[in-house]
């Protein structure tokens, strides 16, 4: 039965490539090895004995511009190309994983890297005319379908030549490039903004100031775009060191975000809540613990609100902001109240573990964490984010956890 | 290849069912009108009605849903009363690793041109001035003169600007770096430039930017429109900017799609109902695909039927199955086929093979919870799901997620092995 598949799928790619004239992207999945090079070589005395050139490029980690390699070759419409990939499996691991100078970060960012250059080439692999037969493990073909995934669409077809299928190890590593959180990339478009020379982000500020004069004239103003704005000039304003505006701009972002959700965008008020947390976390950077606090409570408001009517999809999110308020009472040093913030956070996140202990549990560790650290060392002796870094000052580079021992996870915090 | 036409052989057919090209010029016989809903209609409309002169839309769609064939068409439509500016993001960026700064140069560039081809000279005072900022901050002294004469020599040296921001890591870093220290100064003489474009001929600009959803890396393409929103706003002309699908569906995603002027993700095409009951304008409009570009004597209509059903509705998985058919069918029964179920058939289980490889625990997990009738859940593991194509989004009296007809047998042999 084995032998039969192969066969048939050999013949069907000979076949294949035979009828092909002009571009196309076809992959064969076969291990790397002895028996690659050798099905690889049978097929191309094959081809070759039907007329047709074959050409035979490496794309791996140490050459991963495909294109260029293509660019040397004596390429002519029937030519036929096998590119045998190897080390893009490399893709599967996420760099952020593992510390910098860990061989494997490496690794697996040049992975990436090639396979998603890969894919915007797609168009100019095109231009050749002629057809690119990708030799690929299962494990590639799975990162190619996902990093290089406008080009492994446009496939004319998968041909299995592995000699045996033995079960396939089951991987759980998530493409967590996908999963950031947002209060870390708020901080680097703060930090961004801040690397601007001082006359640019005055410059843009009376740019956005007199776009946000001219859209609120308008008969129907575009509040959503609006409420970009003010949020931009919170930044701008934060980064020029006019604190008292930047808090401004930021309660009529809110309040535009709000107006919006009473106008019945379901999605506003889940930005305004995100919006506030967002925003204490950069207050509370930039030790300015009051506003910091005052934004937080905002978020858990909004959040208790959309949780009592939706609880399956806000919960996560009222815990985070729970955790937040607990960190802000904390610098505050009002111990009881951050304590009991804390605590409820811990509960919430214990029913949430209780249900989905993978997506939870490092939230309720991370929860435990700040509750301990709360317990034990209340209010000044909390040291990193929340540090006196003054109004207007520069951001510091560490993240706004809550805890510096134990970061809660990117995007639980503050959401 | 000669003009393409309606293929009378199966060795024709393989060379038009080519899943790799969009239709446009003489490819564009092959179009076959999509079923209203599943339509670039309202979007058209929206644009048509729209009397603004400085609308920002985003434009979303499944790979392989037809997205940059409807482009071209749109810009068919509106080329009559528009200045449009096409621009692919792939080809003149380096999409690996572009920040929202990248796209205002490259766009004011090709707005320069296209002032220049409707009449503006270049020592025009608001061209100049655009002209300017280009050559003190981002054209090498001596490598490039942005006065030449307006056509080859123009997009030569446009396309050589573009080349070195898009292949010179160095030097785009270097432009970058100077262009967004001084964008506010850019985008104020761009939008000089484009009003008096606007008052001197007459007409609105339209400028698409197709390629960016081809950005696989979601973080990337995030930053992009999280941090440079209100500057991608800021032009004063219409713009259309293309976002990968799976973006859409992240939270932080939400605040940008609001602050735009409007958000089209353009609907699969439905070959079923979301009970489950064919839909005919969909399985219609999908074989007409076929037939267009195939004789109905190389196909027997049962063939075409089950190419329809395992499409998922999309175009290009629909060619790419029908080209692979085609071979199956050619080496049975030679040149003049015609193409069978049972060919049809064989090649499904080739694509499903390939689901198989590339499909891991979680997904069948969530998969199989779909199959069961149960809510979509909006998550990383659904994102990677409609990424691969394995859960499709349509439209309906509201939206419902329906698995690939392909890959509904792999999970309900997941489901029998290792149970809910």
């Amino acid at each position: 039965m084995v032998t039969e598949i192969i066969a048939s799928d050999r013949d069907f790619l000979e076949e294949a490539l035979s009828l092909a004239q002009g571009a196309a992207f076809f992959f064969v999945l076969h291990e790397e090895g002895v028996a690659r090079d050798l099905q690889m070589q049978n097929l191309q005395q094959a081809l070759e004995a039907q007329g047709r050139p074959v050409h035979k490029v490496r794309f791996d980690l140490t050459s991963p511009d495909l294109l260029t390699m293509l660019s040397r070759l004596p390429l002519r419409p029937s030519t036929i190309v096998f590119v045998d990939v190897r080390g893009v499996e490399y893709a599967k691991f996420n760099p952020e994983n593992y510390p910098e100078g860990v061989e494997l970060r490496q690794k697996a960012q040049n992975a990436r890297q090639m396979l998603s250059n890969l894919n915007l080439q797609r168009d100019q692999l095109t231009a050749p005319g002629v057809s690119l037969v990708f030799w690929v493990s299962e494990q590639a073909l799975s990162q190619i379908a996902q990093w290089a995934a406008d080009l492994f669409s446009a496939r004319s077809g998968i041909f299995d030549l592995r000699p045996f299928v033995g079960p396939r190890p089951f991987i759980s590593e998530r493409s967590e490039s996908m999963l950031y959180g947002s209060h870390l990339q708020e901080l680097l478009r703060v930090r961004a903004v801040q690397e601007l020379p001082p006359e640019e982000r005055q410059k843009r500020k009376q740019t956005y100031e007199r776009r946000l004069r001219e859209e609120s004239s308008k008969p129907v103003p575009h509040l959503a775009r609006m409420a970009s704005l003010h949020h931009e000039l919170a930044l701008l304003s934060l980064s020029l060191g006019e604190t008292a505006k930047a808090l401004s701009h930021q309660e009529a972002a809110v309040a535009l975000y709000r107006k919006l959700a009473e106008n019945g965008d379901p999605d506003a008020l889940q930005i305004s809540g995100k919006s506030l947390n967002e925003f204490g976390l950069i207050l509370a950077s930039l030790g300015q613990r009051e506003a910091a606090l005052q934004a937080a409570q905002e978020a858990v408001e909004l959040y208790r609100r959309l949780a009592a009517a939706q609880p399956q999809a806000f919960l996560p999110d009222l815990a985070a902001s729970l955790n937040n308020l607990g960190a802000r009472l904390s610098d505050l040093g009002q111990r009881e109240a951050a304590l009991q913030a804390t605590q409820e956070a811990v509960e919430l996140y214990r029913q949430l573990a209780a249900a989905q202990p993978q997506a939870f549990l490092p939230d309720l560790a991370a929860s435990l964490n700040n509750l301990g650290n709360q317990a034990l060392w209340p209010g000044a002796a909390r040291g990193g984010a929340a540090g006196d870094a003054g109004s207007g000052g520069t951001l510091p580079s560490a993240c706004c956890c809550p805890t510096p021992g134990l970061p809660a996870r990117p995007g639980r915090e503050s959401q | 290849m000669e003009k393409p036409k309606q293929a009378k052989t199966l060795r024709e057919a393989y060379e038009v069912l080519d899943p790799i090209r969009p239709l446009y010029g003489e490819w564009m016989e092959f179009y076959v009108d999509r079923p209203e809903e599943s339509s670039m209609m309202g979007l058209q409309e929206e644009l048509g009605l729209d009397p603004s002169d400085d609308d920002k839309t985003l434009l979303t769609g499944t790979h392989g849903s037809g997205k940059t064939t409807e482009l071209y068409r749109l810009v068919a439509q509106f080329s009559r009363d528009h200045f449009i500016v096409f621009m692919d993001a792939s080809e003149s960026l380096n999409l690996g690793d572009i920040q929202y700064t990248d796209l205002l140069v490259l766009m004011g560039l090709q707005v320069f041109k296209v002032a220049r081809e409707a009449g503006l000279r270049a020592d025009d005072q608001k061209a100049s001035h655009l002209r300017f900022w280009y050559e003190e901050y981002v054209v090498e002294k001596g490598t490039a003169n942005l006065e030449v004469e307006v056509g080859a020599e123009l997009n030569a040296v446009i396309a050589r600007i573009s080349g070195q921001v898009k292949s010179d890591a160095p030097r785009r870093q270097s432009v970058r770096a100077t262009a967004q220290a001084r964008l506010s100064d850019l985008l104020e003489r761009l939008n000089d430039l484009l009003q008096e474009l606007r008052r001197k001929a007459g007409k609105r600009i339209l400028v698409i930017i197709d390629g960016l959803d081809k950005v696989y890396n979601l973080k990337q393409v995030q930053d992009l429109f999280l941090q440079g929103a209100n500057a991608l706003l800021e032009p004063a002309c219409r713009i259309l900017y293309t976002v990968p699908f799976a973006l859409s569906y992240t939270v932080d995603f939400q605040q940008v799609r609001l602050s735009f002027t409007r958000f089209y993700p353009l609907p699969n095409v439905k070959t079923q109902q979301a009970n489950g009951e064919p839909y005919a304008p969909g399985r219609e409009m999908l074989q007409k695909v076929i037939y267009r570009r195939v004789h109905p004597s190389l196909l027997e209509p049962e063939a075409v039927n089950q190419l329809v059903e395992y499409s998922a509705g999309l175009t290009r998985e629909l060619i790419a199955l029908a080209r692979n058919s085609v071979i199956i069918a050619r080496r049975r029964r030679g040149d003049q086929g015609p193409v069978r179920k049972e060919d049809v058939e064989e090649a499904a289980q080739r694509v499903r093979n390939t689901f198989r490889a590339m499909l891991m625990e979680e997904h069948y997990r969530e998969l199989a919870r779909i199959l069961r009738g149960e809510p979509f859940v909006n998550s990383p593991v659904a994102w990677e799901l409609i990424h691969n194509l394995s859960l499709l989004a349509y439209n309906g009296e509201k939206a419902w997620w329906g698995i690939h007809p392909i890959v509904r047998s792999l999970v309900e042999e997941w489901v029998n092995r290792y149970g809910d």
